[in-house]
């Protein structure tokens, strides 16, 4: 098996200052056959007092089903539709058996006194079954039924994001349920973001695991063939730090599993979270994947080459806006010292003076301005260089492929609407 | 070890700064002229310092301001969300014109979007769900309901702190309680020293308040029920408090009338302000 598992995580700045558990779990199995990664965040607010164990139970039952799945080659079709109906499926098993571990944990661990202080008043006499005054008086079989009923809502407490992934030799695997990203880094160099984002997923609003309607909110994408060389999951304390730059991130990220031995590189990558979350989000920080460490190494020029030129991009793309900035500050003193002039000129009181003060306000903003078109010309000088460089890093790579086998046929799969909502009940319900 | 990710993380592009957004859409129609559009002006530029401090006091984020201006018509004032620095040198308002709300609203409804001024461009790591301070002294002249209603399905707009501010006793008050979610929020001032304070106490305490409160979960145990997503509830709820205490502390210099469900819509007494001006009132 050539892909590698792992799974970092890290408690966010701000929970350490509010003394709040780290919500986010990840995980990660890997045998001869397969390996699969998740991660999981569980939700902030008040009433989701439990969403670090729904997010731990998430992590947990997802990798290892996301295993069976592999192994039962349910893919090995060429069936969309029964493509389709396995990995609906395994969602549906996923789900049912956090719900059972969530009735489980329930039942072994009543609700105590200071967690149902955080009930939201409206479920008190529902949640209070489960108190640890109340939960004795009830035999373990009719609390199950209690969860079970479709009117329930003490999974709640549990809510919680998911992402996972799987991957074998012939295909490959991602699931998604709320926020986060998952990322895929492929042979060639490029990245993208395959499974469909749920539009629904906006700001601190997400869909769910403790969603009713939890099934059909779930995303997934299926590699056939054109496998990636990596994939990267990540809770949302990490898109949320680098935004645009994820990708670069997750490029220098697989880079610097070259630097040393894998276990060894997922340890410093781990010691980085801290202070991702300090000077980023600030949000518990979670990283899981999968990886060939093979395959990263022989495209390792071509990562540092697109590593280097987003990085320059995103450079000139600063530049740019504050070439924007500085003509709009340049024209608006423009437009005072021509007021102040006039007003000079007609013999108000100190209008000269600020006139004067304009001038060399305007003066020092066309310097400014200058200055910054350099800089942008050193940035497309260099970007235009990092390109060529990494043209012909391409096209000498590509001769030797060509003198190689036949190029595989790709086929891809990714699913929206069998599997996903165009209304979300729960959503709506949640909302205000 | 991790000499890429180092050296990326110690990039000015390894971790963009998160973006706090404050929008101001102010009434610049004919009836603002003189003192109500000449106080507007005085209270940005003053305001200007303090969200600076503010901003660099916070290494994470950073404010960033537009501005529109709507009489007949409406207009951006800026380009795009800008900088602290690009409002240095103010360039005052003008009022003349009708007060076309509805436009404004469509306006306001097209740039809160990713096509818009919400782009996250290098520089930025993401937004804080903005601040968006409404100000005006009249009755809308086109329709503004339709307008309103596209807005209010923006869900940039749904999980902004809306503020608004209703300068004189012919503003509209019931358009703009609909336009804000909570009627709390919406402040009354029938002076010119007042809306000076008011317009900079607003600009800094809710970009305080926003940008500690909508970044990351917070268990601080002031969360309402019910939404895995709290943000702007807990901040207007926050934002009524700290207006309700800074009434109590001005009562006697100045009295602020401020709508609550409960209260009439008769706005309170103005004493003036402690202001150069021999006259603070609007006549």
């Amino acid at each position: 098996m050539r892909y590698e598992g792992f799974a970092v995580s890290e408690r966010g700045y701000q929970h350490i200052l509010n003394g709040t558990v780290c919500q986010d779990s990840v995980q990660y199995v890997q045998d001869m056959h397969c390996a699969a990664a998740a991660a999981a965040d569980g939700h902030g607010s008040r009433q989701y007092f439990r969403s670090d164990r729904g997010s731990y139970f998430a992590a947990e039952i997802s990798c290892s089903k996301i295993r069976e799945f592999l192994h039962s080659d349910v893919l090995a079709v060429d069936d969309a539709r029964e493509e389709n109906k396995a990995v609906t499926q395994l969602v549906h098993s996923i789900i049912t058996d956090w719900h059972i571990a969530v009735r489980n944990d329930l039942i072994k661990y009543p609700l105590t006194k200071a967690e149902m202080q955080k009930v939201p008043e409206k479920y008190i006499s529902e949640y209070s079954i489960f108190s640890e005054e109340k939960a004795a008086e009830y035999k373990d079989d009719d609390l199950r039924e209690i969860v079970q009923n479709e009117h329930s809502h003490i999974q709640k407490a549990y809510g919680t994001t998911l992402l996972a992934v799987g991957i074998c030799d012939k295909y490959a695997i991602a699931l998604h349920i709320g926020d986060g990203k998952c990322v895929a880094l492929y042979e060639d160099g490029s990245m993208d973001e395959p499974v469909p984002w749920d539009e629904n997923c906006h700001l601190n609003r997400c869909t769910s695991m403790c969603d009713r309607n939890a099934a059909k909110e779930f995303r997934f994408h299926i590699w056939k063939k054109k496998l990636p060389a990596a994939i990267f999951i990540g809770t949302d304390g990490i898109d949320d730090t680098f935004a645009a730059m994820l990708h670069t991130f997750y490029r220098n990220a697989a880079l610097d599993f070259l630097q040393q031995d894998f276990r060894g590189s997922v340890e410093s990558l781990q010691n980085r979270l801290g202070e991702i979350s300090r000077a980023g989000s600030r949000d518990d920080v979670s990283i899981a994947g999968v990886i060939d460490i093979k395959k990263i190494r022989e495209m390792e020029t071509k990562l540092k080459l697109t590593a280097e030129l987003e990085s320059a991009v995103s450079q000139k793309k600063r530049l740019l806006e504050n070439d924007s900035e500085l003509k709009f500050r340049a024209e608006k003193l423009q437009r005072l010292l021509l007021q102040y002039r006039s007003k000079a000129e007609s013999g108000e009181e100190e209008a000269a003076e600020k006139a004067a003060e304009y001038e060399e306000k305007c003066a020092a903003a066309e310097k400014e301005c200058t200055l910054n078109q350099e800089k942008l010309c050193t940035a497309e000088k260099l970007i235009a260089q990092l390109q060529s460089e990494l043209e012909s890093t391409v096209s000498s790579e590509k001769k030797v492929s060509d003198n190689a086998d036949e190029p595989e046929i790709c086929t891809e799969t990714t699913e929206k609407s069998d599997l996903l909502i165009s209304e979300n009940e729960d959503w709506e319900e949640d909302g205000d | 070890m991790s000499d890429n990710l180092s050296s990326f993380l110690g990039s000015a592009e390894g971790i963009p700064k998160r973006v706090m957004p404050i929008f101001f859409l102010i009434d610049t129609s004919g009836s603002m002229e003189g003192k109500k559009i000449g106080a507007v002006n005085a209270a940005i530029e003053e305001l200007i310092p303090d969200l600076r401090h503010m901003s660099e006091s916070q290494a994470d984020s950073e404010i960033k301001l537009a501005v529109m201006k709507f009489s007949t018509g409406c207009e951006w004032v800026t380009p795009s969300l800008m900088s602290l620095d690009s409002f240095d040198d103010w360039e005052p308002l003008e009022a003349n014109g009708l007060t076309d709300l509805g436009a404004a609203f469509l306006e306001l409804n097209d740039k809160l979007s990713k096509n818009g001024f919400m782009d996250r461009g290098a520089a930025s790591s993401g937004f804080y769900a903005p601040v968006i301070i409404l100000l005006s002294d009249g009755e809308p002249t086109d329709d503004y309901m339709s307008a309103l209603k596209k807005l209010q399905a923006n869900k940039w707009y749904q999980a902004a702190l809306k503020i608004a501010i209703a300068i004189g006793e012919d503003a509209n008050r019931e358009v703009l309680k609909r336009a804000i979610r909570n009627v709390e929020l919406l402040f009354t001032v029938n002076d010119i020293g007042s809306l000076r304070k008011i317009i900079r106490f607003i600009a800094v305490t809710s970009s305080q308040i926003a940008s500690t409160s909508a970044s990351v979960s917070d268990d601080s145990g002031e969360q309402p029920a019910d939404v895995k997503d709290v943000r702007s509830t807990s901040a207007e709820q926050q934002m009524a408090e700290a207006a309700k205490m800074m009434q109590e502390e001005e009562k006697e210099a100045m009295f602020i009338g401020t709508e609550s469900p409960s209260e009439s819509a008769e706005p309170a007494v103005t004493a003036s302000a402690a202001d150069d001006d021999d006259d603070d009132d609007w006549e």
